[in-house]
């Protein structure tokens, strides 16, 4: 066969195997080809090295990379070759009658090229430079480079990637990113979440590894991805798996606060480091970027943004938790409850200031308007329901059915005004405050709280809770006239948890802490009269049951 | 559940007037300048080795992702593209080994003499761009087409017989062809080159 029909057969080889067309024994037949003589092979390389450039012209025609020359030419061809293959025959432009295609009949091809040459010629000197950049984000964008995190959240953000602002859902790929106003969330492909707070400038440099040069991060790193490291101008901390904050200052003064688990801190930078320490849940440092030192600080629970809900988009800061006070006065847990508002336990309806001796049969009232509480009740003795899908509390106490004020977020009447003798305190802090809040339950009282519905509210937070706590005993009210005796209880799922019998000193204050688990549903609290007889004078004026900042205890997931 | 908003306080804040944002070229910056002038010649080597446009699209971001690893660690490089192709030859390996059972693949002998003279010819990558620039200007008006919709639009042998109004085995008989033409104008042309 003559060597022209052999590079013939060649290029229509070469086309199938680029087009994926080429079977077994045609690629056989082609390789034995280029091996038969050099030149075969060198056609074959330069052939494939030919297309490759033909096969990317896309890209250059599209970006001005080398404007002047060659790819300004060769987006011009383009043009060129678009113009006429899309445009219609000048002839039948020609034809038609309406205004528009008139002014077309009046470009011939020589002025179209024309006029593309001299509109591109413009759009790219005027916009050369500026391209460049965008270029550069564009180039990221086509994955060429590892997608290293996502931004999960972002609350009121700038959050800026070599000038480009970059928003909720997209990737972050290595390289510089500035945080000018709001938080974000990045969730990291290993299952690092790292929120920032503005203003911060950092370096994404891998999976596992932020340089940070100023500003507020908190990371939670799962037990996969543990050796995550935090790089600053001064110190380094890699993650021993743990929950932890950062927060370096523009000079380079670097706090660490640790929340769970265990970090090591290391004071220096990459060309040496002087100090090494395990810095375990609770702790907290400070690096000085100056001498180096590190030194012991308070550990600040409020210091960092450790979770943001996707939905409302609000931020949690660590150091508040679910208020269950707040809850009973119409609240979501986080202080948007009315003060003073209380349940009817006969009824399940919110009412303000009743304070009246009433008498009830003791059955269970499911609250309509409160997803957060299951129900009411005034306990009245052994098998007593406590939640709406018919759970009972066997071992309830037998009670005089009494009851005079309602379930109450804050003091209730606690202070009703007897000159010079305050009432409305436990132990010596005044309750239903911001700072000390109370469910006020005056003996005979119940309520329930759904944890299911709560812990469904949180799931897109990232937040859960593990512990119930809260302070119990009488509010001062009881010492007016020192006949009060009762008892709380508190129940999980029916079972008691807690219970402090015939509490009848104005003095003591006793600390609830238990755990709850993630299958826990509900939670009871309940006031019983402590066996004081159907006597309204001693039941109702004395048994002043509180249960002061009653919280679920949340934690990130 | 709506959780608590904090409102920002300054004391415990930093103040945001005393921070400036640094603007200065970083190292992600310079790696995706050189990466774009080095892509085209890692491309073409890449392509010669896998004979197969998706995996070398593929390949070339596998490439590029372990280039910016290594540039991460060390920013000294001399010689940007020959090096990515030293990575893509490895890239290109590891890729053989996952496609051991495919008979549509060079032999290692094959594979490393085409590697080698890939690596020469794309020393001159850029001039040939500048030539293939020329050559296309000298096609004809059908035969330039047929190019663009093969390559820019990157449409099938049918939908390219269609816009050109031809039949199928015209087209694919002519694709070649005209490949060819190209490849000869522009070797041609560079060996009028290098004599002047």
């Amino acid at each position: 066969m003559a060597a022209n029909n052999k590079y013939d057969q060649l290029s229509r080889l070469i086309i199938d195997l680029m087009d994926n067309k080429c079977s077994e024994k045609e690629f056989e037949q082609f390789q034995e080809l280029i091996c038969s003589k050099p030149e075969f092979m060198r056609y074959y390389v330069e052939f494939v090295s030919m297309f490759s450039l033909l096969d990317r012209r896309e890209h250059a025609a599209e970006s001005p990379t080398h404007m002047t020359q060659e790819d300004t030419t060769i987006a011009m061809l383009d043009l060129m070759a678009k113009q006429e293959l899309e445009a219609s025959p000048i002839q039948e432009i020609a034809d038609t009658k309406n205004a528009d295609n008139i002014r077309k009949t009046q470009m011939t091809k020589k002025n179209l090229k024309s006029y593309f040459f001299g509109i591109a010629a413009f759009v790219l000197i005027c916009f050369g430079v500026l391209w460049l950049d965008k270029k550069i984000v564009n180039y990221h964008a086509t994955n060429i480079l590892p997608k290293l995190a996502k931004i999960s959240c972002e609350v009121k953000s700038d959050f800026r990637f070599k000038g480009e602002k970059l928003h909720e859902g997209q990737w972050l790929w290595p390289g510089d990113y500035s945080l000018k106003d709001g938080t974000i969330e990045l969730a990291f492909e290993n299952g690092t979440k790292v929120i920032l707070e503005s203003p911060v400038e950092f370096s994404l440099k891998s999976q596992d590894k932020i340089y940070l040069k100023f500003g507020r991060l908190y990371a939670q790193v799962p037990p996969q991805a543990v050796g995550f490291a935090i790089d600053t101008k001064y110190s380094k901390v890699v993650d021993l798996g743990t929950e932890f904050g950062m927060m370096v200052n523009v000079n380079g003064d670097t706090d660490l606060h640790v929340y769970d688990g265990k970090t090591a801190l290391f004071s220096g930078n990459d060309s040496g480091y002087n100090f090494k320490q395990t810095i375990v849940e609770g702790q907290a440092r400070t690096v000085d970027s100056y001498s180096g030192n590190v030194s012991n600080i308070a550990l600040d629970e409020g210091a960092f943004a450790r979770a943001i809900d996707p939905i409302s988009k609000h931020i949690w800061y660590g150091d508040t938790n679910i208020n269950l006070a707040d809850i009973v006065g119409g609240g979501n847990g986080f202080g948007t409850g009315q003060l003073e508002l209380g349940i009817n336990p006969d009824t399940g309806k919110r009412e303000t200031g009743i304070n009246q001796d009433r008498k009830v049969e003791g059955k269970f009232v499911a609250t309509k308007y409160d997803k957060y509480i299951d129900g009411v009740f005034v306990p009245v003795g052994s098998n007593q329901q406590i939640s709406s899908t018919g759970i009972l509390f066997k071992e309830c106490p037998k009670t005089n059915t009494n009851f005079y004020l309602n379930i109450t977020n804050g003091k209730g009447s606690a202070d009703w005004a007897i000159e010079g003798i305050e009432t409305s305190k436990l132990g010596n802090r005044i309750i239903g405050t911001p700072d000390y809040p109370s469910i006020l339950m005056h003996a005979n009282l119940g309520i329930t709280f759904d944890l299911n519905a709560i812990r469904n509210d949180l799931a897109d937070s990232r937040l859960t809770f593990d512990r119930f706590k809260a302070d119990t005993g009488f509010t001062s009210a009881g010492n007016l006239d020192n006949k009060g005796k009762a008892d709380v209880y508190v129940l999980i799922d029916g079972k008691i948890k807690y219970n402090q019998s015939a509490m009848d000193n104005c003095n003591s204050i006793y600390n609830i802490d238990l755990e709850i688990k993630e299958t826990d549903r509900f939670l009871t609290l309940i006031s019983t009269d402590g066996g004081d007889p159907d006597d309204t004078l001693i039941s109702t004026w004395a048994d002043w049951c509180v249960f002061a900042k009653p919280e679920l205890i949340l934690k990130t997931k | 559940m709506v959780l608590p908003i904090r409102a920002y306080s300054e004391s415990n804040r930093m103040q945001k007037q005393e921070i400036h944002f640094d603007t200065t070229i970083d190292i992600g910056e310079s790696f995706v300048r050189k990466m774009l002038e080095a892509e085209k010649r890692i491309y073409s080597f890449i392509l010669t080795l896998v004979h197969n446009t998706n995996d070398a699209e593929d390949l070339l971001q596998e490439t590029a992702a372990l280039m910016w690893v290594k540039y991460n660690d060390n920013q000294d490089i001399k010689n940007f593209a020959s090096w990515g192709m030293k990575i893509a030859h490895y890239k290109v390996l590891q890729y053989r080994q996952k496609k051991y059972s495919s008979k549509i693949k060079f032999s290692d002998d094959v594979l490393e003499q085409i590697a080698g003279i890939t690596e020469k010819i794309n020393d001159n990558l850029e001039e040939r761009y500048d030539v293939l620039q020329g050559c296309l200007k000298k096609l004809n008006e059908k035969d330039r087409k047929l190019i663009l919709l093969k390559h820019t639009k990157q449409l099938n042998t049918k939908s390219i017989a269609e816009k050109l109004h031809m039949t199928v085995a015209s087209v694919y008989k002519t694709i070649p062809k005209v490949h060819d033409i190209l490849l000869r104008c522009v070797m041609r042309t560079l060996r009028e080159q290098e004599a002047k």
